[in-house]
């Protein structure tokens, strides 16, 4: 596993700030022994850093006095929803307090007849439209972390999900936001579903700046109408080419599916080994696809998919009889990450983004990346968005893999900001791809966004270390070995990519 | 007052715009930037610029990737350039704001126009996923990138989405598109009563139904009875796109909520195919602010739907105190409200008290007054924006503008809160 860099230069005593803490939270809702801490110094990436303190607040008021109180103090504060985040986002980089949202998850209003809704950001994504379902309605981004991931969380990262080819990301669902900017101040953004609101798009800034620039206390959601019917069939491939090449033909022909998501050999057998799926273990790669809305028109469209994929090369055609194979075919997918998890000690994610009709290439050139570093890479991703998600598979307890992993992965990205594309789709910049900024914007572009950074975070304490790279770093990933001194490695020639 | 000799300067390139900029920020000028010219009513009066600054001959196609639904141009292209780009490639970037003649692309998306299948497809937010930009200072800087989904960096495009060049002057703009619906109808209702229309438009939009737009209008400058032989006094104009078994479905379905929701008082029901609305419609559903050309105010009211048959009736109270017909046209399934209407001079001082009284109200309502178009001396008496979205807001935006135009050289005053 890895630990970075950053440790804070002040000396805390922690009892006196439990204590300070829990005046403001009360103490049941603070944890500062090591051994409690130990729970939140990582979350679903590959970095880590102890807090000096995790705090649990229940209302927007109390988030606002732990800031004003970490201000006085010099304290640094990052934001964590249920610690899933894939980039680091709310790994506490140079200690300081957490400021953990979980016990903030009410959801605060349903309000089916204006197609909104108003949760805390604690509020766990899938809880919210198991809620709605009633009035037939959702909320529609579907991150795979659905079950545990806080929609606190997603707006950091500004979340996407397989649903999302169609309806978009979480930014498009966002109506309004309470935040608390790292002055310590409460303000709301946006017009709660009153349209057009006057002024900047303050929502628009806030989600995906990664817990940078502030914290979300509350947000109001759109909620969108179930559709009224869904078709769901996997395209089966002998050929990893064929399949994205289907992918370039569906999205050419302008039958975009609500979502369209391809997993390769690799990863179809981690999914078959782990939840059963159905999917064929002897395939090259599988397309699942799903169309909604009308049965007449439903029909329409999956015909028109299909044919495409026959021409690709399609081999097979599975659809989901009921729900409950539909569910079946989804479980497969979204257990997909957890599946590779089963396979291998240990597993990178990348989340590059490529055009579209990029794909076919670009994922034949991660297929070589994989032969030469000699570590395994399953391919599960959204397709139809051209998000990959290649999973380099390694093991940390094997000296120089976590690195050789990280290279991999890095080399990846490379390709996708070469390809026209860009480093992160869903999953946020986070730590891990701070120092990778370069491939897609030159200095000029990140100070543009650090003068943005700098007028909110006017102390540094808002989550630092994350999303920019360290001055004079763009070029360098520094990746520390555990439990020795880290290791700094220089890459070559990574240069702007456009 | 002091006459102001104001240079027009028109560069080709960002790297041109960018030196242009730096020079004006060593001499502390003024700057306005102008794409078509055709939104120069919007925003308060501001101070009068030095130098403008046009978009004009930045006009290229960047790249275009039908493939791979993506496109770049530059700022100043005229939209109608970019909409016929991409119909030759069957496709089109999913905004219908008014077709004014000469609007630009870096106007519309400076403005944050938008039209009535933004109910369907949203807004400039949800289709702008990557820009270029200059800073006042001649810093060019660039947000997103040319792919549909992308999370590095900040979202620096949102902030100049309806910037009113406040921000940056943006020089390059990168936008999802999509093929064009192979079928596109509208269904039109004919209400004897607009909260009748008004809660019609608000089923719909809450139904599976998923209507492309929702339209509903008075029939204060137009004669229904003329147009379709009804005597209806308000009309909801629905649209439906996509393939056509889906979109007879759609409208059969949308006939089915609304003769359900109105058991009495839905007095006219007509389905049109999209290409075959006559162009005065279209002229009533587009084009209202261009299409009267003695109409000198426009104001548009945001409430959420819930509280838009109220807004309505405010909107009203508004042209009853102007005694002469008022248009409305609601976006009625999105929460809008337009109110077009000629304002006399000696009615001005009466008109801002009026729209002082109504802005009270919607913006008590959690809504937003906003006047896009009046007389110079309507703005003079009153602040066209009103309150800034959201609360303890103002100075988070004020934070934005000091970050980006430290010296308040760009368009000053003309924005939200001073801005």
């Amino acid at each position: 596993m890895i630990t970075v860099e950053e440790t804070t230069t002040k000396v805390i005593d922690r009892q006196k700030l439990a204590c300070d803490l829990g005046a403001i939270v009360g103490a049941e809702a603070v944890l500062w022994k090591n051994y409690d801490l130990k729970l939140y110094e990582y979350d679903g990436s590959i970095d880590k850093h102890l807090p000096e303190a995790v705090v649990f607040p229940r209302t927007s008021q109390q988030v606002a006095e732990l800031v004003k109180y970490c201000n006085r103090e010099r304290l640094y504060f990052t934001a964590r929803g249920a610690g899933t985040g894939l980039s680091g986002g709310s790994i506490p980089l140079r200690g300081g307090v957490l400021i953990a949202f979980t016990r903030m998850n009410q959801i605060v209003e349903i309000d089916a007849e204006n197609l909104r809704a108003v949760v805390e950001p604690g509020v766990v994504n899938l809880h919210l439209s198991q809620a709605v379902a009633s009035y037939g309605l959702y909320y529609v981004p579907d991150p795979s972390s659905q079950k545990a991931c806080t929609i606190g969380g997603n707006v950091g990262e500004n979340s996407g999900g397989p649903h999302t080819l169609v309806y978009g990301v979480t930014t498009n669902h966002t109506l309004g936001l309470e935040v608390v900017t790292p002055d310590g101040e409460i303000r709301r953004f946006g017009g709660e579903a009153a349209p057009d609101a006057p002024g900047y798009d303050m929502c628009g800034l806030f989600v995906g700046s990664e817990g940078t620039i502030g914290l979300v206390t509350q947000i109001t959601v759109r909620l969108t109408p179930l559709p009224p019917g869904v078709k769901t069939f996997l395209a089966v491939f002998d050929d990893l080419v064929k399949c994205s090449d289907a992918v370039s033909g569906i999205i050419e022909a302008g039958v975009v599916p609500a979502a369209l998501e391809m997993m390769d050999n690799l990863a179809i057998q981690a999914v078959e080994a782990s939840v059963h799926a159905g999917y064929p273990t002897e395939a090259a790669a599988v397309l699942l696809v799903e169309c909604e809305g009308f049965p007449a028109a439903l029909e329409q469209q999956a015909t028109s998919i299909e044919d495409i994929c026959t021409k690709a090369g399609a081999i097979s055609f599975k659809t989901a009889k009921d729900n409950a194979e539909r569910e079946k075919l989804w479980k497969g997918r979204k257990g997909a990450f957890g599946a590779v998890g089963r396979m291998s000690p240990d597993y990178y994610v990348c989340d590059g983004v490529v055009p579209r009709s990029k794909l076919p290439e670009v994922l034949a050139r991660v297929g070589e990346i994989s032969k030469e570093y000699g570590l395994s890479v399953a391919n599960v991703f959204h397709a139809g968005d051209g998000n990959l998600h290649p999973l380099v598979m390694f093991d940390a307890n094997k000296p120089g893999d976590t690195e050789k992993a990280v290279k991999a992965g890095t080399e990846i990205i490379r390709i996708c900001a070469e390809a026209g594309g860009t480093l992160s789709g869903e999953h946020g910049i986070g730590v891990e791809k701070r120092d990778m900024m370069c491939f897609v914007f030159n200095e000029d572009d990140l100070n543009v966004m650090r003068r943005i950074r700098d007028g909110f975070d006017t102390s540094g304490l808002c989550n630092p270390g994350k999303v920019f790279p360290t001055p004079g770093r763009c070029g360098e990933t520094r990746i520390p070995a555990p439990g020795r001194a880290q290791v700094n490695y220089v890459r070559e020639g990574m240069g702007q990519a456009w | 007052m002091q006459k102001l000799d104001i240079i027009t300067t028109s560069p080709e390139t960002a790297e041109k715009a960018a030196k242009i900029l730096c020079e004006a920020w060593e001499t502390n000028t003024i700057v306005n930037i102008r794409g078509g010219g055709t939104k120069q009513d919007l925003g308060n009066i501001g101070k009068p610029a030095q130098l403008v600054l046009s978009t004009l001959k930045l006009d290229k196609l960047v790249a275009y990737e039908p493939a791979d639904l993506t496109i770049t141009v530059q700022a100043g292209m005229k939209w109608a350039t970019l909409r016929e780009t991409l119909a030759e490639k069957g496709q089109w970037l999913p905004l219908d704001p008014p077709e004014l003649e000469g609007a630009t692309v870096g106007g519309v998306v400076a403005s944050n126009v938008s039209g009535p299948k933004r109910l369907l497809y949203g807004t400039l937010r949800d289709l702008v996923i990557g820009c270029q930009f200059v800073l006042a200072d001649g810093t060019i800087g660039r947000s997103g990138g040319r792919v549909v989904k992308n999370v590095s960096g900040y979202d620096l495009h949102k902030l100049l989405i309806g910037s009113l060049g406040t921000l940056a002057l943006i020089t390059e703009l990168t936008f999802k598109v999509l093929p064009k619906p192979g079928y596109s109808a509208w269904l039109v209702l004919g209400f004897e009563e607009y909260s009748k229309a008004l809660e019609t438009a608000r089923k719909l939009a809450g139904s599976n139904l998923s209507p492309a737009a929702l339209e509903v209008l008075n029939g204060a400058n137009w004669q229904f009875q003329q147009l379709f032989g009804s005597d209806a006094r308000y009309m909801l104009f629905a649209a439906a796109d996509g393939v056509e078994v889906a979109v007879t479905r759609q409208i059969e379905g949308m006939v089915n909520l609304a003769k359900e929701q109105n058991k009495k008082g839905l007095n006219f029901i007509r389905e049109v195919k999209e290409a075959k609305v006559s162009p005065v419609v279209w002229q009533a559903l587009y084009n209202q602010s261009t299409v009267n050309p003695n109409h000198n105010f426009n104001v548009r009211l945001g409430s959420i739907l819930t509280k838009l048959p109220q807004s309505w009736k405010l909107a009203e109270e508004i042209s009853q105190k102007l005694e002469i017909p008022t248009t409305l046209q609601a976006r009625a399934g999105t929460g809008l409200i337009y109110l077009y209407d000629w304002l006399p001079k000696e009615n001005i001082a009466k008109t801002a008290i009026t729209l002082q009284a109504v802005r009270e109200q919607i913006e008590a309502n959690g809504g937003s007054l906003v006047i896009e178009k009046a007389p110079l001396a309507l703005k003079e008496n009153l602040d066209v924006w009103g309150k800034p979205a959201g609360s303890n807001s103002l100075s988070a935006m004020q934070t934005i503008k000091q970050q980006l135009d430290e010296r308040n050289l760009l368009n000053p005053g003309k924005f939200v809160g001073g801005i």
